[in-house]
């Protein structure tokens, strides 16, 4: 048995991102968490691909790959979601807003969900001889991509781009002032659902039953780079493109988005299909 | 295939643990994190002790126990380790950003040393994946298990609240009017402020991280702690250390912790030695 062969090699090398983007998420820096967690994704295409590429495919190898993606893909979003949680406040804390609720105390603890149900996942996959072409249940690559994309966007939402204090923003003041207060109300709402802690713990929590659903799965071992037969993957592959032009890394959630509500249409149709 | 069975349930709050003790650790408050990786440890016996008292053995309860245990004997003594280390960069003042903080400035290239612990990491990543495809550990570990290596790092904060808060205690305390002892309370100071140099030097942490990761892949065979029967005989190595940890474990409390660690090593290696005797002269006998 070999340790040190070039796939495991990339896979412990994707075990080093996801050690170092956990530092990173608690100390404060999500931003760079992202960047290791997509150059994990790389690794971690590399390592199954220089696997079929050399032969070194190994159970080892794959045994060593799923404890680095437990890492990589199910700790570092728990931790990024329990950051999230935590530094969420409700806006308004009413009459008992002078202590601390149990929710801003307590709440947080939810994000690690994610790693548990992570980790049911890939006890699972494991086992389950059934995957070749498609996956059952979410991926936990998408699920990471999705969890950690969400601090990137709420920062893009917050920067003044999209904020209505622009250009825009004094155009509209100047032609109806009573528009203004609707939009910044419009403003605030849209702030505070997708901030609020119950939006991020429903997320949390959907997102860990999606982990462990039985619904299939597109993947992208491809057998060939045919229109036939590789329909859906080459249209997802366009509107990914699309989304990352228009919003940059800000697009991963809804790309992960995109991904599930096409993989539960691809199966429904092919399922009726199989029955007509 | 059932997910969430007693074994399972039981594996995921070791994972919990594990998580948990992440956060404690990175926001500094290693003595929590190593009480919770002793939690964690307990856990991970009772599951395999649940799974094989319920007969609900499956191939997904082994796959989650050994991605739990990656988590937390894996990811955590990785994460202490870096903190430690860089406690002793930052107290060294590395950077040179408080110039009157300390005494000694570094070289700057030393503050990214305390990465060098997640060696810990990627070799207990390793030894995981090899340990679950090795048919040959059934009644003994072939490499230090990860628990073992665990409980040895997380300990080391142990010892250092330990010394700083009761001194360098042992039981019975040593009797008035030896010489030492005139030295009255200078001397728990003193031994408190030798050990804690010793034990949070960079340099000796990270000799612990080099050996600890070279033992946990080498192929050096370890007694398991499975009892089949509770009998005296054949079980002779497995009460004489469990006998002997208690007790150091009583006299010292956390300082015995990676005594007990080296000594089961040891005590491996020695085992192993008289055990190839024995079968060479039994050899010798037949021929």
């Amino acid at each position: 048995m070999k340790l040190f062969s070039i796939p495991n090699l990339l896979s412990l090398g994707n075990l080093l991102c996801g050690c170092i983007a956990i530092f990173n998420v608690i100390d404060g820096n999500i931003g760079i968490a992202v960047y290791l967690v997509l150059l994990a994704c790389v690794f971690d295409f590399l390592d199954g691909f220089a696997a079929r590429g050399l032969n070194q495919g190994s159970p080892m190898g794959k045994e060593l790959d799923s404890l680095a993606d437990m890492v990589t893909f199910g700790v570092v979003p728990g931790m990024v979601m329990f950051q999230m949680l935590r530094f969420t406040h409700e806006p308004d804390l009413g009459e008992w807003g002078s202590g601390i609720s149990w929710t801003i105390a307590y709440l947080p603890y939810l994000g690690f969900i994610i790693p548990l149900f992570s980790a049911l996942r890939l006890a699972k996959f494991n086992v389950d001889t059934r995957q070749s072409e498609s996956f059952i249940g979410l991926p936990t690559l998408a699920n990471a991509l999705l969890i950690c994309g969400l601090p990137v966007l709420f920062e893009l939402t917050d920067s003044e781009k999209y904020q209505f204090t622009g250009y825009n923003y004094q155009l509209i003041a100047a032609y109806s002032p009573g528009f203004t207060d609707f939009l910044f109300d419009m403003q605030v709402a849209f702030y505070n659902f997708w901030r609020s802690q119950l939006t991020l713990s429903v997320v949390a929590v959907v997102m860990s039953i999606l982990l462990i659903l039985p619904i299939p799965m597109f993947s992208f071992k491809i057998k060939s780079l045919k229109w036939k037969g590789n329909e859906i993957r080459y249209i997802f592959l366009l509107m990914a493109a699309a989304l990352f032009a228009l919003m940059k890394l800000a697009a991963l959630p809804m790309v992960v988005v995109v991904y599930i509500v096409m993989s539960v249409i691809y199966a429904v149709t092919k399922r009726n299909s199989q029955q007509a | 295939m059932k997910l969430f069975t007693l074994p399972n349930i039981i594996t995921l709050g070791n994972l919990l643990c594990g998580c948990l003790a992440i956060v404690c650790a990175f926001n500094g408050n290693l003595v929590w994190a190593a009480y919770l990786v002793g939690i964690a440890a307990v856990l991970d016996f009772l599951d395999g002790f649940v799974a094989r008292a319920l007969k609900q053995h499956s191939p997904i309860g082994k796959d989650l126990d050994s991605l739990a245990d990656m988590v937390t004997f894996g990811v955590v003594p990785g994460v202490v380790m870096f903190q430690m280390m860089n406690i002793w960069v930052n107290v060294h003042d590395v950077e040179g950003l408080f110039p009157h903080a300390n005494q000694f400035t570094e070289a700057s290239w030393m503050k990214f040393l305390p990465y060098a612990a997640f060696l810990i990491t990627l070799f207990s990543a390793l030894r995981l994946a090899k340990f679950n495809n090795d048919t040959r550990q059934s009644d003994s570990f072939i490499g230090v298990p990860t628990p073992a290596n665990s409980i040895l790092i997380c300990s080391v904060p142990l010892i250092i609240k330990q010394i700083s808060t009761e001194g360098w205690t042992i039981y019975p305390p040593p009797s008035t009017g030896l010489p030492l002892q005139q030295l009255g309370e200078q001397l728990v100071p003193y031994h408190a402020q030798l050990i804690d140099s010793i034990v949070s030097n960079i340099w000796v942490l990270l000799g612990i991280v080099v050996i600890m990761s070279y033992l946990l892949i080498s192929e050096i065979p370890l007694f398991a702690l499975k009892f089949k029967s509770f009998k005296w005989k054949g079980n002779e190595i497995r009460y004489s250390f469990l006998g002997v940890a208690v007790i150091m474990i009583v006299l010292l409390k956390y300082i015995a912790l990676p005594l007990v660690i080296v000594l089961y090593v040891l005590l491996s290696i020695a085992n192993n030695l008289v055990s190839r005797n024995r079968t060479r002269e039994t050899g010798n006998e037949n021929r």
